[in-house]
Order: structure tokens, then sequence, then C-alpha cells
């Protein structure tokens, strides 16, 4: 591609052109087709083209023509269309000399994308209004850009905000009524705060050092009353190892009723250990080997030396059961005041290090609920997960990744997204005036509207029918219906702004509504972004061994 | 079944570019850019901003099958550019716009500082200082345009 941006064939046809106007007789000699040579120069030429782009009497210099019969300049990069639109075609500042020489062919072209010269910026100045901005809601206008612009925008705050869910579910026990898809399911629409999803990456992504891509929670809980018990988002606890414990007993001694029976705790407890026990297969003690110097064997060996192999090894697994009975044992003293932490006490040393590294103010990863209750006490209400009959038990353990809404709706950050436009509304007071007071009323009526808002409005003081609220229009034509059926066809016209858009944004709590502003406008300006350098690397990839 | 892997709408199959530009063979100044892992939130920003181009005569977007993470977006121009040009034009008015957009909120919503996004700011700058030194020509325009600068340097300073 030539820096001039004009395909080879139709450059030959400009100089071919550009001979005709300015020297006839070179023209005529000029063998056929022209081969052109470029070389670097300051000099230049400005040809003018008419609306149609044909070239016009150039206002060539004289002492160009002077110069000499065989060479000419020629900037093709500077061609007037019409008087008052100018642009500029190619690179200027490389004005390059054009000379004719039968002998020599092209210089190799360079990429288009280099001539960014001939850009002549053609873009809007968009503006936000921000109306409403709370933690979870706002609303603001978008103006003087057009809607794929506002959709663009609308569609990356829905699925391309990265969040953080539960996107992968280890069953160990579930005696429950629902399935474990079902309640996995469930699981992963929790909402978990998100704030941390930024430092995380995706599982499939590169990993740099210091960042992780999995937040692990853990939910153990038995119902052992004879009323049935709501295991909610606040018996998800998470792992010490990536992130908060959870909200204290003195909070959910605040939430009332749905105080969880110390028992339940403690069987948590309980199976946590067993957990750590039953990591081991089936080694024996037999696989124990004791000190050279040390006199002391396990009984198996001692015994097998004695009577040849016939004694049985004693399973390591019968000592853990014998532990297990132990530790539980142990459990019922443990109460689940010693198993939750104090509610300042809320990080545990991986995630605190991450923060540190990652800035300090980023929010840990857990259920919003639980978040909720730290900040607001005991009115938030948990999300029920499940209800447990009596002896029934869930068991398991929950991955939470970075993901976006596209991959599944679990990681869309917002409850709602949209954005409305602007009716432009302009009413026929001619034609207005022409109706009665109940014909106005009459029309005013007929806009669907609720007992506060309506779009029209009838002041029976000046008789005149005013638009004060035109965002309440609903684009349901119904006035226009009512005005042809009053027999004034052109009462209203009514249209929508192209260029101002309302919108309305509604977070689900997982990240301030503020932030998925932002990370939105960031995240498409990124998309375009790579695409440019992918152009970029496209055209050096096609045309880099000839690049000038 | 023929379900494709989730990771497939967001990992680049190996071996394959993001990127693709395929000059049309049988009508001038026509081309099309095949753009990987985008979808209708690109594809039709690009095709509007191509179309408020003056020099662009057609330019549309589609996604050819909804399974396969691609999105195609077909130009043609006039002689006075190419439509590759077209392209990163439109591109970098798109850009220019979603600056003007950031400076807007920042004013109203200061965009909260962090210093991780600080860290990969300054890591993108690098790159693109490295870049626009491997490129003046790039840099430079991107840094903006000087109607004012219109035939320097050089212009008729001879005559």
């Amino acid at each position: 591609m030539h820096p001039s941006g004009y395909p080879r064939e139709h450059r030959a046809k400009i100089i071919a052109q550009f001979l005709q106007v300015t020297c006839p007789v070179a023209a005529a000699l000029a063998p056929r087709p022209i081969a052109l040579h470029w070389v670097t120069s300051t000099e230049a030429l400005q040809m003018d083209t008419d609306e149609h782009g044909r070239l016009q009497q150039p206002s060539l210099p004289p002492a160009c023509i002077a110069a000499s019969n065989v060479q000419y300049w020629a900037r093709i990069g500077t061609l007037r269309y019409g008087a008052n639109n100018v642009r500029r075609l190619a690179l200027t500042h490389t004005t390059r000399r054009c000379a004719y020489e039968g002998s020599s062919l092209w210089k190799a072209p360079t990429s288009p994308c280099r001539a960014m010269d001939t850009y002549r910026p053609n873009h809007r100045h968009p503006k936000i209004t921000i109306r409403k901005l709370e933690d979870d809601y706002a609303e603001f206008i978008l103006s003087d850009t057009d809607a794929s612009v506002a959709n663009a925008l609308r569609r990356i705050m829905i699925a391309e905000v990265p969040t953080i869910a539960i996107d992968l579910v280890d069953f160990e026990n579930n005696t429950s009524v629902l399935n474990d898809e079902f309640l996995a399911h469930r699981l992963g629409l929790i909402p978990l705060v998100s704030d941390f999803a930024k430092y995380m990456v995706r599982p499939f992504e590169d990993f740099a050092e210091g960042q992780c891509s999995e937040v692990e929670f853990s939910l153990n809980v038995k119902c052992t009353e004879g009323r049935s018990l709501d295991v909610t988002d606040l018996d998800l606890i998470p792992d010490a190892n990536h992130s908060v414990v959870p909200v204290t007993q003195a909070l959910m001694k605040q939430q009332g009723g749905s105080v969880k029976p110390a028992a339940a705790a403690a069987a948590a407890a309980a199976a946590a250990a067993a957990a750590a026990a039953t990591g081991v297969g089936g080694a024996t003690d037999l696989d124990l080997i004791p000190d050279a110097n040390h006199s002391v064997v396990p009984v198996t060996q001692a015994l097998m030396k004695q009577q040849g192999g016939s004694a049985k090894p004693v399973a390591q697994q019968q000592q853990q059961q014998l532990y297990r009975q132990e530790q539980q044992q142990v459990q019922e003293d443990v109460t689940d005041l010693d198993l939750i932490p104090d509610a300042n006490h809320s990080v545990v040393p991986v995630t605190q290090a991450l923060m540190k590294q990652q800035g300090g103010s980023v929010k840990p990863v857990v259920p919003v609920t639980q978040a909720l209750m730290k900040q607001q006490g005991g009115s938030v209400k948990p999300v029920v997960l499940l209800k447990l009959g009596r002896n029934q038990e869930v068991k398991l353990r929950a991955i939470a990744r970075k993901g976006i809404g596209k991959d599944h709706a679990k990681w869309i950050p917002v409850a709602t997204a949209v954005f409305q436009y602007v009716a432009d509304i302009s009413i026929n007071q001619a034609l207005m005036d022409e109706l009665t007071e109940e014909q106005k009323q009459d029309f005013v009526n007929s806009n669907p509207h609720t007992a506060t808002r309506n779009a029209f409005k009838y002041d029976p003081a000046t008789r005149q029918v005013t638009v004060p609220e035109p965002e309440a229009y609903a684009f349901d034509e119904e006035v226009l219906k009512k005005a042809a059926e009053l027999g004034k066809p052109g009462l209203v016209d009514i249209k929508q702004r192209q260029d101002t858009f309302i919108f309305r944004v509604e977070g689900t709590g997982v990240l301030p509504v503020k932030e998925i502003l932002w990370q939105s406008i960031e995240i498409l300006d990124g998309k375009l972004a790579t695409i440019q350098e992918k152009i970029q690397e496209w055209e050096t990839k096609m045309h880099g061994d000839m690049v000038m | 079944m023929n379900q494709p892997d989730r990771y497939s709408r967001f990992v680049l199959p190996e071996g394959k570019d993001k990127v693709e530009f395929h000059t049309d063979t049988k009508i001038k100044n026509a081309g099309h850019y095949v753009i990987r892992l985008e979808d209708h939130t690109v594809g039709n920003l690009i095709r509007q901003q191509l179309h408020s181009d003056e020099a662009v005569v057609f330019a549309g977007y589609r996604i050819p099958h909804p399974l396969d993470p691609l999105m195609v977006v077909r130009i043609q121009t006039t002689d006075a550019k190419m439509p590759q040009e077209a392209m990163a034009h439109a591109l970098n008015d798109l850009r220019a716009e979603i600056s003007e957009l950031k400076a807007s909120l920042q004013a109203q919503v200061p965009r909260p500082e962090d210093p991780a996004q600080q860290q990969q700011q300054q890591q993108y700058m690098a790159q693109q200082q490295q870049q626009a030194g491997m490129d003046p020509t790039y840099g430079q325009q991107q840094g903006g345009f000087n109607p004012g600068g219109y035939g320097a340097p050089g212009g008729y300073g001879g005559y």
C-alpha cells in the first residue's frame, strides 16, 4: 500500500492526468504503463479538483515546469474537493517527489495504517451528565453521540464487566431434597463482592506473580433439630487461605431467627477435622520406617518378625477412626464462637498480602449479604439456598472464579442496564386551539399515564396543552391515535432524539455502579485499542517486508 | 454434542490472528476485516462510525455463525481512501470519542485512584512509546492533528 493511499493504477492515472494538464508533450511521450518512482522531497505541488474529483488546472509553480521536462513534482497528497471541503489524502510530511522514470518500478508500498496523515478527526463530542448516583443505582444522560455508542456501553455493562461467582462445586455430601446440580446452580447465583475481580485472572488467562484465579468457599450444614433449617449464603465460609472469615456470631444474633444452632457449626468443625484426616489413603503402619538407632517399632512389625508374616498390619484407616472419635469427643466442647472470629478480625494472610500488593483498598470476596450485614447489622436478609429437614446434611466445597456475563448470567454485575430515547414532542398550537377544552383534556388523558406522571399536561388557566415531562412518553403513539380520532392528524409531532439517551443502571451489589460505569468505558476503549494494535500487527505481517 | 468449549469465546484459536484483512478481488477499494472474539458491541460501533465517513461507500458487519466467535466488517470506499485507511480512521475517531466521554465522566465522577491500575497504565504508556519509537508517524498522529500544519513540513517553501 502506497502512502498516498491510492491504489497503484489510480496513482498512475492521476500522474497521467496531471501530465496531460500540465505538460501535454511529456504526457504524449510517456510510455504506457507509466512506472513511477518516489523520492523524498520537500517540494510539492498543489492540485485542485472539482467536486467530482476531476483535476482542474493545477497551481503548478512555474519553476517546476522549467526545472525539467522529465521530472515533475506532484503532491498527490493534497487534493481539493470543492472550495470549502479541503481534505488531505496522503502523507504530506513525507511528500515525495514523483519522478517519471520509464525504467524503474514502484518502490515497495507501505501499510495504509501508517498513512494516518490522511486522518481528519470526524468524531462527536459526547457528554455524560449524572443525574443520580448511588452505590447500586445510577441515572445519567449520554448526549451528543449515537445509538451505537450507547448500545455498546449498555452491552458491555451487562456482558463484559468482570465479576466473581461460584463456578465449580465439589459435593462431599448432599442428603437434602435438592439435587447436586440444582444446588450448584443456586450457589453460582449468589452475589459475591467482586471488587477483587480486577486483580484476579480468568482460568485460561496468563498468570502474573501474585495473581489468583480462584477463591474457595466451604459449606457444611446439618440439621439436627426437628424444624427445618434455612441454609443461606451466610453459611458459605471463605477458605482461610484465600479470603475473609464470615460475619461474626454477634451479627448473626442480631439477625434473630436465623441464628444457626451451635450444633450445626460444631458438626462443621467435626467434618472439617475428619476431612483433614481422610486425606491419606490405605497406608499401613508397615510403611512407617523406624529410625535405625531407635528401638521402638510398630507392634505389627515386631509381631511379624516373631510370627513370620501371619500378623495383619493395622490399617492406618483404623487409626484414623480412633482419631476421629477422639476429635468428636473434643468437639463437643467446641462452640460456634470458637469457629467464627471477631468482626474486626476479618482478613487472613494471603488476601491481606495480595491486597497490600494491589493497593490496599480492595474489598475481600465474600457473599454480598455478608458484607452488607457487616455494614448495616441485622437488617439484611440473607439469600436462602435451601432448607434442610431433620438429619439432612449438605457438605461441599465451592470454587468462585472471575468471569463475565457473556459466559454465564451469574457474572452479570447489573440487575438492569437500559437506555431510553428522549422524545422530541412538538404540538401544533394552531390545530390545538381549534379543540374544545374537553377535547384537550381528553387528548391529554389519552396518553397512558400514572396519577403523578404524564408527558402531556392541560392547564385550565391558560387553556394550553404543554409537554412538561417528555421523558414520560413511552412512544406508544396513543396520542397520535387520539389526534386522528379528533380529526386533527397533525396535532402533535413526536420524534426520537437520535443523539441523547437516558441511562438507568441498577447494580446487583457485587460492584458499585460507579465502578461498573467506569469499567465499561475502559473495556470499550480497550477493545478498540486491541483492534487497532492487531490491525497494525496484521499489516506488518502482510507487508512487513515491504515497508519503506 | 456440537457445543463449543466455554473458553472458546475468550481465547484466540491457536495460530489464528485476532484481526485479518482481505482485499476484495472483484471490486476496487473494497475488502473485509475478520475480527475474532468480538461481537455486535464492537461491530455495530465500527460500522456506524464508518458510515459517517464520506469516503466510505459501503460498510457493514455480520456474524457469520452464532457459534463462531468472530465478526466480519466489510468496507468499500471511494478513491479518496483505502478501506484500511477508513478503518484506521474510524477506530481513531471512536477512541477519541471515548476519551472525551471519559473526560466528561471524570469531571463528575472521578475514577477512584487505584495503584495497580496506575501501574498497568504506566506499562501501557511505555508500550505506546515503544511503538511510537518504532513508527514515529503513527505516534505523532495520535498525539493530535493540527489543521494549521496542513502541508507542512516543506509545503511551498521552495517556491
